[in-house]
């Protein structure tokens, strides 16, 4: 043991202080959460077959609604439900699809309402499409530009689960003209339940092509 | 080459004595009570100690708007029922509901829990207290647990889990109230809610969290007619 | 080079001293080490001086790493199926044996218990079926466009009163996705995958029976593989011969 006084001195504080900071600095000023975290976000538009690697994604119809008619309940929208027909085909194994979120023009987001037989969530095994519909109430104002967010991780926690994962986000394709022409519309949905997607079957037209390019993509690709 | 043996239990206590050394012995002492100064200043920080100190509440009047965290709530009424569509009370209670209308005036979706928060139930007023799992409410002696508020919307009588920006809903707030109860208004306080962004003691970043009562007065107490709460359905 | 630490024997008390340290000799530059003891050997290099730390360097990464990676078999590891129990070629048994926890939801005296599992699978056939059989409620699912259906028909073994809920019966393509992992059976609306029909509970009554389950395909598909599983980790596999 060696025995005698070192001292602080100035120019060892210095060091000292100087490697906090620069530390301190580094931390706070890279951009050390990007590029890890974000996910890989797949855009599209209606009635095209998204590729997210564990499923496809085939947004086929978009429409507004007062009133959504259910099996067991009616709900009335506070401003108006934008109701998004889906037809979801995993492709490895069984997959529940937590993430469904609409973001606005300025940059508001909307999560669904699982009412009147309208889906929050939906889970599907590999071998056939599945078709939901997610219905989110929404202001006049967050129509036109609104996009819709579809994922198997959930959007709560700020997007935590759909971290690193295939993302997708697609244009709802509303115009401002367009817009007011939805939220003047007093329609009522009866949204269907979830069940298997059958082409021909759906109320929209442009689902049925959509939905035919889905069986034909690359399922289980990864061979 | 000698060695420092570091043999005893003591290890780091003797390490930790030397980095307090190192630094404290060639400080003044007035250097070492700004030190520590600043050091219990910030231990405190994460226990609120720059919170503002709490104002008295506002008076809340029906009709007019207040913000309590994500929400804009115009108190409307308050109303007592002999049931509210599903929500049936015992024999002998009624149904209070306080009518507001509440808009989400952030960016982001909002729990109706959250908002829950905002109203608490009404002192005094006979609001039978919450029942807590396996025992009696009597026996839990002083004052019980008042229940949180059930929340329907008016329009349709579907609660919702959520509330997204920017849309307005006429809502009633649900409590079950002894039947004795026969007052022409009842005393409400809304609790304003605080956004913590970070979280240092919890690690629970992005939340409110429930603060103090920000509004308080008396909504006037009518009886609901038919149909007019979550009658639909 | 200096450094903040201070020996464990304190200075002279804690006035303010100005002159250097006892130990070193005038016209010394603190911090510096004083030559005095004089060295009775040459002294170690850093790396000799250090040797220990530098051995417990690797060690202590290893640890770290190991201890920040227990969501691997906390929440990986025991949601999938990750653990092949047994594997045959068809018409061989599979032997399925797998611990779970038991709540006590079909027989109470099992309530709270890790129960063994085990059952024998042999695989009797799998084929191509144009359409669905009737399900136990409702209307018959027509097949959709892109998929075909498949009927697996397996015979399983397991003492009686072996608990059969949760029971997978999965289809392996060659690709490696999986078909029909969901415990119900969506076509036909049997909760109870692994047992007859008519079963009433999740509990298997015969010591062997036979069942038959239906599972949609993509259409390109190559069906090489059938599993059993009761939720995972655990499965048996059983390879088909290719066609």
């Amino acid at each position: 043991m060696r025995h005698g006084r070192r001292r602080i001195t100035w120019s060892g504080t210095a060091l000292v202080l100087g490697a906090v900071t620069a530390g301190c600095a580094l931390v706070t000023y890279l951009p050390q959460d990007q590029g890890l975290d974000t996910p890989v976000v797949v855009e599209g538009v209606p009635g095209e077959t998204l590729d997210l690697t564990y499923a496809e994604l085939t947004v086929t119809d978009v429409r507004v609604a007062d009133t959504l008619e259910g099996t067991t309940e009616t709900a009335v929208a506070g401003g108006t439900f934008l109701v998004v027909d889906v037809t979801w085909r995993a492709t490895r194994t069984q997959t529940t699809f937590a993430g469904a979120e609409v973001t606005d023009s300025q940059g508001r987001r909307f999560w669904p309402s699982a009412l009147g037989d309208c889906a929050a969530s939906a889970t599907s095994q590999p071998g056939y499409a599945w078709r939901a519909t997610y219905c989110f109430d929404v202001p006049e104002d967050a129509l036109a530009g609104a996009t819709v967010r579809l994922a198997r991780g959930s959007q709560s926690e700020e997007h935590a689960e759909q971290r690193r994962d295939a993302v997708a986000v697609v244009d709802l394709g509303i115009t401002a003209g367009a817009a007011r022409t939805l939220w003047d519309a007093a329609e009522t949905v009866r949204p269907e339940p979830q069940g298997f997607a059958v082409p021909g079957a759906g109320d929209a037209a442009t689902g049925d092509a959509s939905t035919g390019d889905a069986s034909t993509g690359d399922a289980g690709g990864d061979a | 080459m000698k060695h420092a043996r570091s043999d005893g239990p003591d290890l780091a206590f003797r390490i930790g004595r030397r980095v307090v050394a190192a630094v404290a012995d060639d400080m003044s002492t007035a250097q070492r009570v700004g030190v520590g100064v600043v050091g219990a200043l910030v231990a405190l920080t994460p226990f609120g100690a720059w919170s503002p100190a709490q104002a008295q509440t506002a008076p809340l009047v029906t009709g007019t708007a207040v913000e309590v965290g994500p929400f804009e709530v115009t108190v409307e009424k308050a109303a007592v029922a002999d049931d509210l569509g599903l929500l049936v009370p015992e024999p002998g209670n009624q149904m209070l509901a306080v009518v507001a209308s509440v808009t989400n005036t952030g960016e982001v979706p909002e729990y109706s829990v959250t908002l829950g928060d905002t109203m608490p139930a009404p002192r005094g007023v006979g609001i039978v207290p919450e029942e807590p799992f396996g025992e009696p409410a009597a026996e839990t002696g002083g004052e019980a647990d008042l229940p949180s508020p059930t929340i329907v919307n008016i329009a349709d009588g579907t609660s919702r889990s959520i509330l997204n920006p920017g849309v307005t809903y006429r809502l009633a707030f649900i409590w079950e109230q002894s039947g004795d109860f026969a007052g022409e208004t009842v005393p409400l306080e809304l609790i304003d809610l605080g956004w913590v962004e970070e979280d240092l003691a919890g690690l629970d970043d992005g939340h409110w969290y429930v603060g103090e009562a920000a509004f308080s007065g008396d909504v006037p107490v009518g009886q609901a007619g038919p149909g007019t709460e979550a009658g639909q359905q | 080079m200096t450094t903040l630490v201070t020996p464990a024997v304190p200075g002279p008390g804690g006035e303010q001293d100005e002159r250097p340290a006892p130990s070193l000799p005038p016209g010394m530059l603190p911090g510096t080490i004083p030559p005095s003891p004089p060295p009775q050997a040459a002294r170690a290099g850093w790396w000799r001086r250090n040797v220990v730390w530098l051995v417990l360097l690797p060690v202590a990464v290893v640890v770290a790493a190991g201890a920040s990676s227990f969501r691997v078999w906390a929440f990986w590891w025991p949601t999938g199926l990750h653990h092949e129990v047994d594997r045959v070629t068809q018409g061989g048994v599979a032997h399925y044996a797998g611990e779970y926890y038991d709540l006590g939801l079909s027989l109470p005296e099992r309530a709270n218990t890790d129960v063994l599992r085990e059952v024998d699978m042999t695989v009797t056939n799998v084929e191509q079926v144009a359409t669905l059989p009737a399900p136990q409620f409702g209307d018959p699912v027509e097949v959709p466009d892109g998929s075909v259906a498949y009927q697996v028909q397996l015979q399983l073994a397991a003492e009686p009163q072996t608990d059969l809920s949760g029971c997978q019966i999965v289809l392996v393509a060659d690709d490696g996705t999986r078909y029909g992992e969901d415990t119900s059976d969506l076509l036909l609306g049997s909760v109870y995958r692994c047992l007859p029909p008519d079963a009433e509970d999740s509990l298997s009554v015969q010591p062997s029976w036979d069942v038959t389950s239906y599972v949609l395909v993509d259409a390109d598909a190559t069906i090489t593989q059938v599993w059993l599983a009761f939720g995972g980790p655990e499965y048996v596999r059983t390879d088909l011969p290719p066609r």
